[in-house]
């Protein structure tokens, strides 16, 4: 499995650990979310884009380091916008305290996973109650060998 | 289908319609509550969009406006936005 595929996986762990958080954690969402199946309040990981460090593409002959950003997409929905704006900031910081609380998310390969900044909450109405949703970023700083990312 | 007098939409409503309550007293009204996606993101959530079709006149009547409470089989909505379609016909949006 490429490392990437990996953080993924284990930035998606790391937040399901946290007890505090309360939502369903998911990887690479793209369906719909439903409330009344429970996937409400949600949290999906998914793959941003991966930079090398070094212009070249590589850091030594023998590794690439790379950063790679991880987007974390914030869902929930609530009876107000005071309500749903809240909602999405304790979301926002559950999934802070779960990715700070180990910077190498468990991998040997990351020396380091940085707040990368969020996006403006953005409510949405028409339906019964109110959805939010917020996009939060997050650097992951990894390496791998040059010739082989699994 | 148009309705072309006020009996026309009474008679309307009070076929396809069902009692609703508010402070203010009591009304006829169709209730209807679809499936809605709301786009959030990239994704859809799956969502129902409750909404009234009544008579005009009885939104005039009755006082509704945002924020007012009303009781459609025993559930009360919040009036979210009331859309007249100029004909004597409104829609009354709701939230929970």
């Amino acid at each position: 499995m490429h490392r990437a595929l990996e953080i993924v996986n284990a930035a998606k762990a790391a937040i399901e650990a946290n007890t505090s958080l309360g939502a369903n954690v998911y990887t690479h969402r793209v369906y719909s979310l439903s409330d009344t199946e429970y996937e409400l309040p949600a949290v999906s990981v998914r793959l941003g884009p991966d930079t090398a460090l070094a212009a070249s593409g590589q850091s030594s002959l023998a590794f690439i380091d790379s950063e790679l950003e991880l987007q974390v997409e914030l869902w929930c929905q609530a009876e107000s916008e005071e309500l749903t704006v809240e909602a999405l900031l304790e979301l926002r910081a559950q999934t802070h305290k779960a990715l700070q609380a180990d910077i190498t998310l468990g991998l040997a390969y990351v020396t380091d996973t940085a707040y990368g900044g969020a996006g403006a909450p953005d409510l949405s109405p028409g339906g019964k109650r109110l959805v939010g949703h917020l996009t939060t970023r997050w650097v992951v700083r990894y390496r791998m060998n040059y010739t082989d990312p699994n | 289908m148009t309705l072309e007098t006020p009996a026309d939409r009474l008679a309307y409503v009070q076929a396809f319609g069902e009692p609703v309550r508010c402070e203010s007293g009591k009304f006829i009204a169709i209730f209807d509550n679809a499936y809605l996606g709301v786009s959030a993101g990239d994704l859809d959530v799956e969502e129902s969009g409750p909404r009234l079709a009544c008579v005009t006149a009885d939104v005039t009547r009755l006082a509704i406006r945002k924020e007012t409470v009303l009781a459609v089989n025993d559930m009360d909505w919040r009036v979210v936005r009331i859309e007249h379609d100029g004909t004597g016909m409104s829609i009354l949006i709701l939230r929970e």
